[in-house]
């Protein structure tokens, strides 16, 4: 219909002309330059001659030559392209505002598109950097980043202040180059003026204007050089190359003329070095120089043009090499697709509070806490309606301290919980940060000692009801007292309640026949009323009713002891409980630690909107580092090489069959082990790495995953372990007491040992094998399948965990408490569509955040808190 | 209209006030029309004219310039546009810069119909410039022109946010006022319609700032709020629509209240950029629709007739959804492959009309929008995972955010699969569409659409890829089909 309408247009025209018959003549035709042109986008940009890749083009405004390019990055950046012609374009406008005498511009920002000639885009930044043998003392430069995709643009305001501090360091660094030469010259100048009379008056004069020229420049630079940051990186940096120095065939070949650089390393060290250390006082400075010899200064200052100018690394010494090195970072940080830096920006603001980042196959999958505003200001729609009750009331920033203070409680509750044991064992082992370490290891190994305790729960409903009962508007269950920890409760209160549990304690034992832990858990008892006394605040309240409580439920648990093994590791827990005292206190000295961090940023609270917890950082946007390992999709896409999680997940996906038991083993906490013999380690290693696409929170790599390990693994290096190669030799490859823990597959024999599991949600991904050609794809495809469940996780831990769910415990026995708040964490899944079999998984990654935001504040002697669950569950022998 | 209303508002006030050298000697001449025509004997090129953009409150511009390549002379600067109540930098810097946008430009092809687009940063002058190069015929000859707008440079951020949205109208606005160049030389006439343009345009503009939504969502503002009430199958259906169309709306109702209420909630599913690019609608000030705007609203009149703007919804980039809150009414723009032929279309006739004087009286029928009645289980997923969240904290405001990062990563999956695919484009998609659909467990049409959708907005041209040219079979299969 409107493709016709050009043509009735021209018709309908006819009689317009003629009745503007004064128009001018040619008015009657459109010329089609003017139309817009219908374009086909095509997503891929092929089969466009312009195809090459981004690349980066620094270029000067050269004295002799004009415009010309110096170097691209990549060195064969563009080579198809006409970069002398480019550069002339770029290049063509003098930037500089020509004011009278000497004066510092600063940089411009370029973004330009050409549809003509080169059909590209351009990012350009000019800058100037100074040098005294140059015309006016300035030497024009420009680096230009070129990119046949549109869409850049968004971006390159934030390469400008990438640029900038790059181009602030090659400035810097120069001024100071240039201060040093001119002191020279104006001494030099002196020392020649003063024995010599027979000078002409012109000459005189010469120097003079010359001496105040440099002034006026002083003047202006002097303020400039302030910047200690960039200083320190550049002495640093002096110092590395004189170690470098010594070495032979340093090999730096990223570009063109940086070798150059290379080889006069020392002279430029030995130039500069001193400055560096003496920068204050430039004329001390002069003085102390030995390499410097005045020389007779040119008094016909007749410049010379024609002689080549000092190149860009010799500028600006050591700037210049920080500023290529911005630079390339610059260039692999976009010469990436649009679309991936637009899920790389989306997916950034997540990293942000790192405390709530639940990432899997070290991919961030989601921040259970960005962008939520923990304060009770920002809450929204109750604000009409708020009294200060009101505040206990909903999950706030108070609660949030109560939360991660819990967290820690469920360390102390499950220190305490050593009284009770099974064959099922528990540990929490409370380890340096780095285990590798032996001096570290050695102070810890006591403490592990301590640790180590033994219950027959499994951890989801050891842990997780932590999580549960750390709510305020949850009560905080004594038997018969409740505790809102806002409150301020009297020392009868506690005193009472105190009493309570003891009581309560003891009705516990009375179903208890061992006499053992009955005494035990007397002397818990005992280090707690200790610390009670010396505790004045209120969450030590909740912690002790806390530990009590726990206490009281793991001997509840522990149904009919089996005694062997009981006896075998209760010398143990006898050490262990000498520690009680000890270790609670200390816990208690680091939850109220830990209340201070948190109540700080509360105490200033009245500002809305300011940041969602205490630990937010703001950082820019631009070349975020992965932290700690972690990377967004885009990122993780991108960078995808042999070795990083997921690699060979479609090969493994169909070799192996009944794949769904080994991953319902990863997402739900337990020790997955590839065993294999000798001649499979390449197949093993493929196993473990294809397969840590679906392991939670694994940072670095050294720490859960294990690639290849021709030793048997020993009891204690399940507490770290989760995904390991293991070699099989010929006698037991694997310990029994191992075994019993961990999900087993045997490349060998091709069998799987492990839980068996009938839910959905990984069938649901495993279907989907035959579907994607690529790792890549199907990585892409997990990661959201991933992110799916991750937002159930989420409901999950702010709805059940922290929400709203009221269980009133009114049941007289633990047992029947357990088992209601078992049934009220499966109704709560099942109305999220999840099916009991996948629950584990939900509870498991939950759990997973919580650690962490347990980690994320180290304890005051930097040691972690590291739980594991090691927990037996029936296994069944698959074929895979 | 409001053309003819805003061009009654401005006249070209001052002239020949800034000449450069020329102020000296002609300052106390009484100068007239003429004048800058013909030139003076000092300096012919530093002359050039000024007017005044009148009644636009909060305007991130200083100055707009209008400059052109002169054979002779070289960069020139023609006219500036000063905005009331904003401080215009000095002649100089204005001079400066129009050597500047204009660098570079002298081997450009003179009859290309491209508008390129260069942007200024430079601190040290307080400026940023974003400027449009083009062709267009000056004194019967084809000559470069730009138009350059100078913004201070504490006024970049914000200038950023806008950036897409500006394109789009400059670039509408220079096709036509080269159409106004072909017909007539440069004369005021010209240059008067072009102000009056630049006035409506930075109108809009200034309503942003006015009544803008916040940058941080509240929940509060929007229907997730337990406050608000709003039947959870309209709000179904509006936000279905809304993520299908890119997140595109325009909401009619006779409330201002109770629009606000649905643009509130949802811009939330837009990114930040496209948020900042929605506005509220105000009881007291009637805006009139305004292409390429992300969320926008309009108030019906008394008697609850409303004339909707097709022709305006069919000049924007992407389909719009059509939401009537009063009568909880859901109607859809062609959809995209479609949207993007009328789109030109609409546009180019508009260039023609304006050539022949005519007024486009051709206007759109009602008939192509269509009801939006599509599921998606991806949102009424949603929607009951947010009522299971606390209204408290932002939570429910993170959950949807963390929705739209998961849309993303559909999208980029769906993208990543049709390249493995499609060898990057060269190959057609072996399987058709159902396949993909069945792989990426996107069979339920709601569903499909949105993750194409984002996807579009990641990758330009993968929808037209996958659903334009070779498949029109599956395309037409459709109820869309129909239509065409």
């Amino acid at each position: 219909m409107f493709g016709e309408y050009a043509q009735v247009a021209s018709y309908i025209n006819q009689d317009g002309t003629q009745n503007r018959g004064g128009e001018r003549g040619n008015s009657s035709y459109l010329p089609s330059y003017l139309l817009p042109m219908y374009q086909s986008t095509n997503p891929w940009q092929t089969g466009h001659d312009m195809s090459h890749d981004d690349f980066i083009i620094i270029a000067e405004f050269s004295e002799i030559e004009g415009p010309k390019p110096l170097m691209t990055i990549p060195r064969d950046g563009g080579s198809e392209f006409d970069k002398n012609a480019f550069s002339v374009k770029i290049m063509a406008v003098d930037h500089q505002t020509s004011t009278s005498g000497f004066s510092l511009s600063e940089d411009t920002q370029v973004i330009l598109t050409d549809s003509g000639e080169f059909n590209v885009s351009a990012f350009v930044h000019h800058f100037a950097l100074y040098d005294n043998e140059a015309r006016g003392f300035v030497r024009p430069f420009c680096m230009a980043y070129v990119t046949t995709d549109q869409r850049y643009f968004k971006y390159g305001n934030k390469m400008v202040f990438v640029k900038d501090l790059e181009q602030h360091s090659s400035d810097l660094e120069y001024t100071k180059n240039c201060l040093i030469v001119n002191y020279r010259k104006a001494a030099s100048d002196e020392s020649i003026t003063s024995p010599t009379d027979d000078r002409k008056y012109q000459d005189l004069n010469n120097i003079q204007t010359t001496l105040e020229e440099i002034r006026d420049i002083l003047v202006i630079l002097k303020p400039l050089l302030n910047d200690k940051r960039l200083e320190n990186r550049f002495y640093t940096l002096e110092k590395r190359a004189w170690h470098d120095w010594n070495r032979p065939n340093k090999s730096d070949t990223m570009s063109l003329q940086e070798n150059w650089f290379t080889d006069h390393t020392g002279t430029a060290t030995a130039h500069y070095g001193s400055f560096h250390e003496k920068n204050e006082n430039p004329l001390h400075l002069f003085d102390r120089e030995k390499v410097y010899i005045p020389k007779l200064v040119e008094t016909k200052r007749k410049k010379k043009f024609d002689r080549t100018l000092r190149s860009l690394h010799e500028l600006c010494s050591w700037g210049a090499k920080e500023g290529m090195k911005k630079l390339r970072s610059i260039y692999e940080h976009f010469k990436r697709d649009g679309m991936i830096l637009e899920i790389e920006s989306n997916e950034s603001c997540l990293l942000d509070s790192p405390s709530s980042v639940l990432s899997i196959g070290q991919c961030v999958t989601h921040n259970f806490l960005s962008n939520l505003s923990l304060r009770p200001a920002d809450c929204s729609y109750l604000d009409i309606n708020s009294k200060p009750i009101d505040i206990t009331q909903r999950w706030s920033s108070l609660d949030t301290l109560e939360s991660s203070m819990e967290s820690f409680k469920s360390v102390v509750s499950l220190d305490s919980l050593r009284s009770a044991q099974s064959s099922d064992s528990f540990i929490i082992a409370t380890d340096r940060f780095s285990d590798e370490d032996e001096m570290s290891r050695q102070k810890s190994v006591p403490r592990t000692d301590s640790n180590f305790s033994i219950s027959s729960s499994h951890t989801d409903t050891d842990t997780v009801p932590s999580v549960y009962e750390s709510f305020p508007n949850s009560p905080v269950k004594t038997a018969d007292k409740t505790f809102l920890p806002g409150e301020i409760s009297s020392t009868e209160d506690r005193k009472s309640s105190l009493s309570d549990s003891k009581s309560d304690t003891s009705k516990g034992f009375s179903e208890n026949e061992d006499s053992g832990i009955h005494s035990e858990n007397q002397n818990s008892i005992h280090s707690i009323s200790v610390e009670e006394s010396i505790s004045e605040n209120i969450q030590n309240n909740s912690i002790q009713t806390d530990n009590i409580r726990d206490e009281i439920k793991g001997s509840e648990l522990s149904r009919v002891p089996s005694t062997s093994s009981q006896l075998s590791e209760s010398s143990e827990r006898l050490d262990g409980i000498i520690n009680i005292g000890n270790s609670s206190g200390k816990i208690d000295v680091l939850d109220r630690s830990l209340s201070r961090q948190y109540s700080e940023p509360d105490d200033n609270t009245d500002t809305t909107h300011s940041s969602t917890d205490g630990i937010r950082c703001t950082f820019s946007p631009l070349l975020r580092k992965p932290r700690s390992g972690v990377y967004t999709l885009g990122d993780l896409l991108f960078n995808l090489r042999p070795g990083s999680p997921g690699i060979g997940i479609i090969h493994v996906l169909n070799k192996y069959s009944n794949l769904q038991f080994i991953i319902n083993s990863i997402l739900t906490g337990r020790i997955v082990l590839v065993i294999g013999t000798i001649k499979e380690e390449l197949e093993v290693i493929k196993l473990v790495t294809a397969l840590s696409l679906f392991l939670p929170q694994h940072r670095r790599k050294h720490n859960c995953i294990l690639e290849w390990s021709s030793k048997p693994l020993r009891i204690s290096d399940l507490s770290r372990i989760k995904l390991a190669g293991v070699c099989k030799s010929d006698k037991r490859s694997v310990d029994s007491n191992v075994k019993k823990y961990c999900t087993i597959i045997d490349v060998e024999k091709r069998v799987i040992l492990a839980p068996n599991y009938q839910g959905v949600l990984i069938n649901n991904i495993i279907s989907k094998k035959k579907c994607f050609k690529t790792d890549a794809d199907f990585i892409a495809y997990t990661h959201c399948w991933l992110m799916d469940i991750a937002s159930k996780v989420f409901i999950f831990y702010h709805s059940f965990c922290l929400g709203s769910t009221k269980l009133l415990i009114n049941s007289s026995t633990i047992s029947s408490y357990k088992q209601q708040y078992c049934n009220s964490v499966k109704g709560f899944l099942t109305k999220l569509g999840i099916h009991d079999n996948d629950s584990p998984i939900i509870e498991y990654l939950t759990e997973v955040v919580k650690l962490i935001q347990l980690n994320i504040t180290p304890n005051e002697d930097g040691s972690r808190v590291l739980p594991v669950a090691l927990s037996y569950k029936p296994c069944q022998l698959y074929r895979c | 209209m409001d053309i003819s209303k805003a061009s009654r508002r401005l006249k070209l006030t001052t002239r020949n006030e800034d000449t450069g050298i020329m102020k000296f000697t002609s300052s106390n001449q009484n100068m007239d029309d003429k004048m800058f025509q013909d030139g003076t004997p000092l300096s012919p090129s530093s002359v050039f004219t000024t007017s005044e953009l009148k009644y636009i409150p909060n305007c991130f511009l200083s100055a707009i310039l209008y400059c052109h390549w002169d054979n002779i002379l070289g960069p020139r600067l023609y006219h500036v546009w000063k905005i009331e109540n904003c401080d215009t930098p000095p002649v100089d810097i204005l001079r400066f810069l129009s050597g500047q946008i204009l660098s570079g430009e002298i081997c450009r092809e003179l009859d290309s119909g491209n508008i390129d687009f260069k942007f200024y940063v430079m601190p040290d002058k307080d400026v940023v410039v974003s400027s449009f190069v083009f062709s267009a015929k000056l004194d019967n000859d084809l000559a470069i022109q730009s138009i350059g707008l100078v913004l201070p440079y504490c006024n970049l951020h914000l200038y950023l946010k806008y950036h897409q949205l500006l394109q789009l109208c400059l670039r509408r606005m220079i096709s036509k006022l080269r159409i106004l160049m072909n017909k007539a030389s440069l004369s005021e006439n010209v240059l008067n319609e072009f102000s009056a343009w630049l006035t409506m345009c930075f109108e809009m503009f200034s309503s942003l700032t006015e009544a803008g939504l916040p940058q941080q969502p509240r929940l509060s503002d929007t229907a997730f709020c337990p406050l608000h009430n709003l039947e959870p199958e309209f709000l179904y259906r509006c936000i279905t629509s809304h993520l299908m169309t890119f997140g595109r709306s325009l909401v009619v109702g006779k409330l201002a209240e109770r629009v606000n209420l649905v643009i509130s909630t949802l811009a939330v599913f837009n990114s930040d950029r496209e948020r900042a690019c929605s506005r509220l609608v105000l009881e007291d000030k009637p805006w009139t629709f305004h292409h390429d705007l992300c969320v926008q609203g309009l108030i019906k009149s008394k008697n609850g007739a409303i004339v909707l703007p097709m022709r305006e919804i069919l000049c924007s980039q992407y389909p719009t959804t059509i939401i009537d809150v009063q009568n909880r009414d859901v109607k859809q723009s062609p959809y995209s492959q479609e949207h993007k032929v009328r789109n030109y279309e609409v546009l180019r006739d508009e260039l023609i009309c304006l050539h022949y004087n005519q007024i486009d009286e051709h206007d759109v029928i009602c008939s192509m929008f269509q009801k939006a009645q599509y599921n998606s289980t991806l949102v009424s997923n949603l929607l009951e995972e947010i009522s299971k969240l606390s209204a408290d904290c932002g939570i429910r405001i993170a959950h949807i955010q963390q929705f739209i990062r998961y849309l993303n990563r559909k999208a980029l999956s769906l993208i990543k699969y049709v390249e493995t695919e499609t060898l990057k484009g060269s190959i057609p998609l072996k399987g058709g569409l159902k396949k993909l659909r069945q792989d990426l467990s996107l069979t339920i049409e709601g569903d499909f659409r949105i993750v194409i959708a984002t996807a579009e907005k990641l990758k330009p041209g993968i929808f037209q890829f996958l659903m334009g040219d070779g498949k029109e079979i599956d395309y037409q299969s459709h109820p869309l089909g129909e239509i065409i």
